[in-house]
This record gives C-alpha cells, structure tokens and sequence, in this order.
C-alpha cells in the first residue's frame, strides 16, 4: 500500500480526524463524477455521501493492488450506476453501421468550460448519459459495459453513439449561439 | 470507417476535459457522513454491549446451575453421607468428603434405580428433609468446626 497508506491505517481504526482528511483530499474530485452520472446536484451529493459511507465501511479491505483514487472512483461509480439503475431505460438497439461519425466540433470543444460540458452530459438520457461516461470518460470497453449494465454490447454502443450525436449537437448549438453573438 | 469500439479524439477531449475536474460539494455533506459513522459506531458499541450482557447473564444462570446441583446434592445425597460420617474423626473429613463427590459423579445416573426415593414428589420427600435437619445441623459443625479453626491452626 504505498501511497496514503498512514492515512489509510488511521481511517480504518476509526480516526475521524483522519477520515475527514481522506474525505477532503478527494470529495472534490469524486463530486465531479457523481456530477456526471445523475441529473441534479442534489442527486450528485447523496451518491457523494453514500459512496464515502461505503468507502469507510470497506476500507479495511483495500489491499493496494489498484491505485486508490481508482478503487475510490470505482465505488463512486458503482453508487451511481445503482441510484440510476431504476431510471437506466436502454432504447433498443439500433444498427450502429448506420451512424455516422460527425466530427470537426473538436476545436470548438475545447473552448467550453467543464461545468458547460457536465451539462451537456447531464442533459442527456440515462441511459445514453452512463454509457458515454463509461466509455469516453471512464475507459471501460463496451463489453466491460454491457457487463455492468447487464445490456447487450450493441445496446451500449448504439447507446453510446446516440449519446455522441447529441453532444455533438449541442456542442455545434453553443458555437453558432458564439458566432451569432460575435457577429451582433 | 472507424473502428467502432475505440476511441476517437472526441472522445479523448472528453476524458482529458474531466481528468482533473474538481468541483466543491456542499459543506453539509460531510457533517451526514460524519453523523452516519457515529451511528454505526454506537450500534457496534451497543451491540458489544448486548453480548457482555447476554454472557454474564449465561454466567450467571450457570451458576445459579451450579448451586442448584449441589443444593439438589446436598439436601439429598450428602444427609446420610454426614450420618455416616458421624463416627469418623475431624480430620479425616475433608478426604470423607472428596470420596462422596466423587461417588456422588459416578453414580448419580443410577440413583433413581437404586433408591425409590428419587421418584417421588417434593411434598412427599418434606418429612425425610425435616428429619435431617437435626442431621444437617451435625454435618455443618462436624463440616464447618474445622475448616473455621483452621487458620488459628496455622503456625
């Protein structure tokens, strides 16, 4: 265990103090992920305290062998993924051939600020909103996906890929309403 | 076409837009967890205290077991025991007594077989019990008279 591996120990045997640390060194990070996966901020900050909840509780049974901001995210996400799972309607899987890849907005991308992407995100359906998190955000390929979500693989890609045309919708949205300003 | 299940750069911009993202919650999410680990704290704690509670309660109907055995022995097994131990000297008692409960564990399946008494109710066991109280009496001070005297016998 090499990193925070004091702070971990004192977590454990029940240091509040040292608990507090733990959470003030990533709630803000881990914050942002709720953010992603759920609707609202309320959402975000029960996910956020029910998945620190779990973390203390299961602390004991970190043994170092990911990194452990990961093993924290992973639990973030897993929270999510079960507060969502009621609300996780997956459309029937459309023929992904027939999608094509639109791109160029990527330039524009890069001018939104993070709270202007998490909203764009936010706005998607929930289905469409967790896939794209897990593949583009998260890494996960759409098998690992499919297996989480208990889905089809062609259910997760089609959902991804619809996920992918919205954003870029929204993305084109923002960068006509920039030229439109700039031109008034 | 693309390799589907890969990422593309757009993808890539969304991952390296959130790889550092931090955003702070509210205060009072802290004060929740907080709240909430103090609570499983106490239903630990109670629970440690209920099995403390439930061991000494055990503790205690066992020796309560105990006692009732002996009196349950004494009362019935011990009276004639002392009657016979009438004539032998002071000394010789504490070996008399080991001898007893050592016969007393060996053979008390087989009581009821060997005596009748055993049988029968407690109302009806009243007249040998009052009998011998005369005989417990004598038992306590041939018993007790030497184990009392004995520290001022010490050197």
């Amino acid at each position: 265990m090499p990193e925070h591996k004091e702070l971990i120990e004192a977590c454990v045997k029940g240091d509040r103090l040292a608990q507090k640390k733990l959470y003030d060194t990533f709630s803000r990070r881990m914050y942002v992920v709720c953010l992603r996966y759920t609707k609202s901020q309320q959402e975000a900050e029960d996910v956020l305290q029910e998945s620190f909840i779990k973390v203390f509780k299961s602390l004991a049974g970190y043994r170092g062998d990911s990194r452990f901001d990961y093993w924290i995210k992973r639990i973030v996400i897993n929270t999510a993924l079960n507060s969502q799972r009621k609300r996780l309607y997956m459309y029937p899987m459309v023929d992904v051939e027939d999608i094509k890849i639109a791109s160029d907005n990527e330039k524009s991308m890069s001018n939104l600020h993070m709270e202007e992407l998490l909203a764009m995100i936010q706005e998607l359906p929930s289905g469409c909103q967790v896939v794209f998190n897990l593949f583009a955000i998260e890494g996960y390929s759409h098998k690992e996906i499919a297996e989480m979500l208990e889905v089809s693989e062609g259910t997760s890609k089609s959902q991804f890929f619809r996920a992918r045309k919205l954003l870029q919708e929204k993305i084109a949205a923002v960068e006509k309403l920039e030229r439109y300003e700039k031109f008034k | 076409m693309k390799n589907l299940s890969e990422k593309s750069d757009f993808e890539h911009l969304w991952e390296n837009a959130f790889s550092e993202a931090e955003m702070a919650p509210s205060d009072h999410i802290w004060d929740k967890i907080d709240a909430s680990l103090s609570k499983e704290e106490a239903g630990k704690y109670r629970k440690r205290v209920f099995m403390y509670k439930l061991l000494a309660a055990a503790s205690i109907a066992f020796a309560l077991g105990i006692g009732a055995l002996s009196l349950n022995y004494y009362s019935r097994n011990e009276t004639p025991a002392g009657l016979a131990s009438k004539n032998t000297s002071p000394t010789e008692l504490p070996h008399d007594k080991n001898a007893n409960i050592s016969s007393d564990n060996g053979s008390e399946p087989n009581r009821p077989i060997d005596d009748n008494e055993s049988l029968t109710l407690n109302s009806e066991k009243s007249v040998p019990n009052k009998a011998s109280t005369q005989e417990t009496n004598d038992f306590v001070e041939q018993r007790l008279a030497p184990i009392l005297n004995a520290p001022s016998e010490a050197p």
